[in-house]
């Protein structure tokens, strides 16, 4: 059996498992804000940017759970490190973007049923809906690289090590928010004595990308020789 | 396809605990292997080595010739089966099996439905609830379906009662007879599965002690009975594994082979010379050192 063909099947079969428990997470999120809406919400805040914050909570937990779950397992079918890799990330970034879709066409319906109109907070309001799915992609992604990091720290060298990839990982995300103006920010901001307004979406792009791709290196560099548990 | 294993100066250190050291054994495919060594001893690290785990901290291991570590091809042809920690699984009985179906290239589902008829097994079962007996006979389900031409059962087989041992001892002898590959079955229930083995490898704290054809191997000692006197008489400069008495008959399991002479000399007492067992050839060759 090829590495290619292991490669995709792995990535199918991630994304299929992974993909239930996005069903069942966004089935949650849209109940907990329809009751948000009616109860609580003055604001009348839209589907779209509620679903942000939780999405990125849920693609961390996934990464994070990634390899003490699926690395053993795969490693016991018979498949190698390299492939799990592969396949974990390429269903990760499927799953992002079905995320980023679902959630678009949700807010989409919303739009044509209330007119309200689909904002993101980090984006300003002239913003066109593939850019704010875009940047929800790649955002959701970036939690789950942050979050696969710190579950190969864990996974390679126990919860001490492992604290120190936590860190590491809070820096990436709040990089990354830093650059979609995002919750951790603010001490970057103040760090780098600059103003949020001020950085183009182009930029935020390219760093964002090489953000990710630094993380996924990362996490290859600690998967690659990694010792299998056996559990 | 055929695969021989070749481990060459292997070792493995944690830290400063050497768990292998300096093993080199030479595994001919198509064959039955017995690893027996006391807990302890480094059977599960050189199996996890065998099924790339883990690198070895020094030496080399080759299977078919290729380093075995990352290689996709290779990976793909060795199962490696242990008593898997089920607590968290919700998965079905039926997706495990459906899972190794689609990433083990030589596995056969007929035959694994089958045997987890054999072994009573419940298809829409989630795994955590199954018996701990019943989830060893999984394991070993899917480890004989896979029909990988390297298959290692690292007592893969402890939670299983005896009857269900038994069907999985049977199934080995059967698949081995029907489509031969190398079976890798480490324990230390020594004396009921030895009949398994082609070879035998014993391990020792981390150091491989023989390897060995299970035929010459027992030719190594020999159970000596007969009147407890002329037994006596007979044995008292040779080394004794294990002597048992009942009555005035004495039996006496000896270590070194008997010469042509001792052997005349035995039938000329009216003694009677009986196969040595493993367990006690293996209780004796680890032992020394104590």
């Amino acid at each position: 059996m090829n590495t290619k063909q292991n490669t995709s099947k792995l990535s199918l079969d991630l994304f299929l498992v992974q993909g239930k428990w996005a069903a069942w997470f966004l089935s949650t999120v849209c109940i907990i804000y329809v009751v948000f809406r009616m109860v609580v919400d003055q604001n009348q805040i839209s589907f779209f940017p509620f679903a942000f914050q939780p999405s990125k909570i849920f693609m961390l937990i996934l990464g994070i759970m990634s390899p003490a779950v699926f690395l053993t397992f795969y490693v016991r079918q018979g498949i190698t490190r390299r492939d799990y890799f592969y396949g974990s990330a390429l269903a990760a970034i499927a799953l992002s973007l079905a995320l980023s879709i679902i959630a678009s066409i949700i807010s989409g319906f919303q739009h044509l049923l209330t007119g309200s109109q689909i904002t993101v907070h980090m984006l300003n309001d002239e913003a066109s809906l593939p850019l704010i799915m875009f940047s929800f992609f790649l955002n959701v992604l970036v939690y789950f690289a942050a979050g696969w990091l710190v579950g190969a720290g864990i996974y390679r060298s126990g919860w001490l090590i492992g604290l120190g990839h936590i860190v590491l990982a809070m820096v990436i995300v709040s990089l990354s928010d830093l650059f979609w103006e995002g919750d951790m920010s603010e001490p970057w901001l103040t760090f780098f004595n600059v103003n949020a307004a001020d950085i183009s979406i182009a930029f935020s792009f390219i760093v964002t990308l090489l953000l990710l791709t630094g993380t996924f290196w990362l996490v290859r560099l600690l998967t690659r020789n990694v010792t299998v548990k056996m559990k | 396809m055929m695969l021989d294993i070749d481990m060459h100066n292997v070792a493995l250190h944690y830290g400063r605990f050497e768990a292998l050291n300096d093993v080199t054994v030479h595994m001919e495919s198509g064959k039955t292997y017995g690893v027996i060594g006391r807990n302890g001893a480094g059977k599960t690290t050189l199996l996890s080595l065998l099924a790339s785990f883990m690198k070895p901290s020094s030496g080399s291991i080759r299977v078919g010739g290729e380093e075995p570590f990352e290689h996709a091809g290779i990976m793909s042809q060795v199962a490696f089966v242990y008593e898997v920690d089920y607590r968290e699984e919700q998965e079905k009985v039926k997706a495990f099996i459906e899972t190794a179906e689609r990433y083990r290239p030589y596995f056969d589902t007929d035959y694994a439905h089958r045997l987890a008829k054999r072994f009573n097994l419940p298809f829409d079962k989630p795994v955590k609830k199954l018996s701990s007996g019943m989830q060893s006979a999984l394991n070993v389900t899917i480890g004989l379906a896979s029909r990988s031409p390297i298959t290692i059962f690292d007592e893969a087989y402890l939670g299983m009662d005896a009857p269900t041992r038994e069907i999985f001892y049977q199934e080995v002898l059967e698949e081995q007879a029907s489509h031969p590959r190398t079976i890798i079955l480490s324990t230390h229930l020594v004396s009921e599965m030895d009949y398994l083995f082609d070879q035998v490898v014993i391990i020792d704290k981390g150091r491989l002690v023989l390897h060995e054809p299970y035929d010459e191997l027992l030719n190594r000692g020999a159970a000596i009975t007969g009147g407890a006197d002329v037994v006596d008489g007979f044995v008292h400069d040779m080394k004794k594994l294990n002597e048992q008495q009942l009555g005035g008959t004495k039996s006496v399991m000896i270590y070194g082979e008997l010469s042509d002479a001792k052997r005349q000399e035995a039938r000329e007492k009216g003694l009677e010379i009986g196969p040595v067992s493993l367990q006690d050839l293996f209780i004796h060759l680890t032992r020394e050192g104590e």
